[in-house]
């Protein structure tokens, strides 16, 4: 009978002993879940932190509004001085200006960029672009493409 | 960058490799890449529009019109690094414009109709 009993004993504490494995691995497995929930939640936020910033950073380089046409005419007065006039030949190299009327609004932006940032090599063009505002280029952009229509 | 521009810039750099190979086939006409110039005006017209009239991407300039002299110029800006564009800058080289390439081009594009001389 005893002999039994230690046998029953001792299967009782072989079953405790895998019941308690099994609760410890699915104890450790809960916790390395969590921490990764927690690790993808802060991975999240980080993650809507970086977009947020993004937004926040297009909105403000979008701050540009749409060129406006009819303020770019007015902008527009010192271009006319060689780009109104039919065949105006640039000095040195010796090249006619180019014509714009018609041009694209957004490769007028572009290249007076360059022209302020040195992308282009111009120093009178240099010189009238480092005047102008990321508006004011919309506006001549605006300006000049409008005589498409 | 739109999905236009970058369409534009991936079809540039397909051109450039095309170019690059019918290079290394024809090494007896390195300064042309061994293109001929009809080859040389249908990668310019992939972007600007076959006449030059009809730009791919907002940001491209129409070249119909223009002053065949001031896009030959514009040209050999690229060349030397007097002007710089990521797309430009490489398809100059890639199709091994030479100078008569550019004044060739300045004149199709120029002989077309579109831009127009600014009006006080």
């Amino acid at each position: 009978m005893r002999h039994r009993a230690d046998r029953s004993r001792h299967a009782r504490a072989s079953h405790m002993n895998q019941y308690k494995a099994m609760v410890d691995s699915a104890t450790v497995a809960y916790r390395r879940w969590r921490a990764r929930r927690q690790k993808g939640t802060q991975m999240k936020l980080r993650k809507s932190a970086v977009l947020t910033a993004i937004l926040l950073l297009t909105a403000a380089a979008s701050a540009v509004a749409d060129g406006d046409a009819a303020m770019g005419r007015k902008k527009a007065e010192t271009c006319m001085g060689c780009h109104a006039i039919p065949g105006y030949f640039n000095v040195y190299p010796s090249y006619r200006v180019p014509k714009l009327g018609g041009q694209a609004g957004k490769y007028i932006e572009s290249a007076l960029k360059q022209y302020r940032d040195g992308g282009r090599q111009h120093d009178t063009m240099h010189a009238n672009a480092a005047n102008l505002s990321d508006q004011d280029m919309a506006d001549i952009g605006a300006y000049i493409e409008s005589y498409r229509k | 960058m739109n999905l236009k521009s970058i369409a534009a810039f991936t079809c540039a750099l397909g051109l450039a490799a095309l170019a690059c190979m019918a290079g290394a086939e024809e090494a007896a006409a390195p300064a042309t890449n061994g293109l001929s110039f009809d080859d040389k005006l249908k990668a310019c017209g992939a972007c600007h529009g076959e006449k030059g009239d009809k730009p791919l991407a907002p940001d491209y300039p129409m070249l119909a019109g223009q002053h065949p002299d001031y896009i030959t110029q514009a040209l050999k800006n690229y060349r030397d690094g007097r002007r710089t564009h990521p797309i430009m800058s490489m398809q100059v080289t890639a199709l091994g414009l030479t100078d008569e390439d550019m004044r060739k081009l300045g004149e199709y594009f120029g002989a077309q109709q579109g831009l127009q001389t600014l009006t006080k």
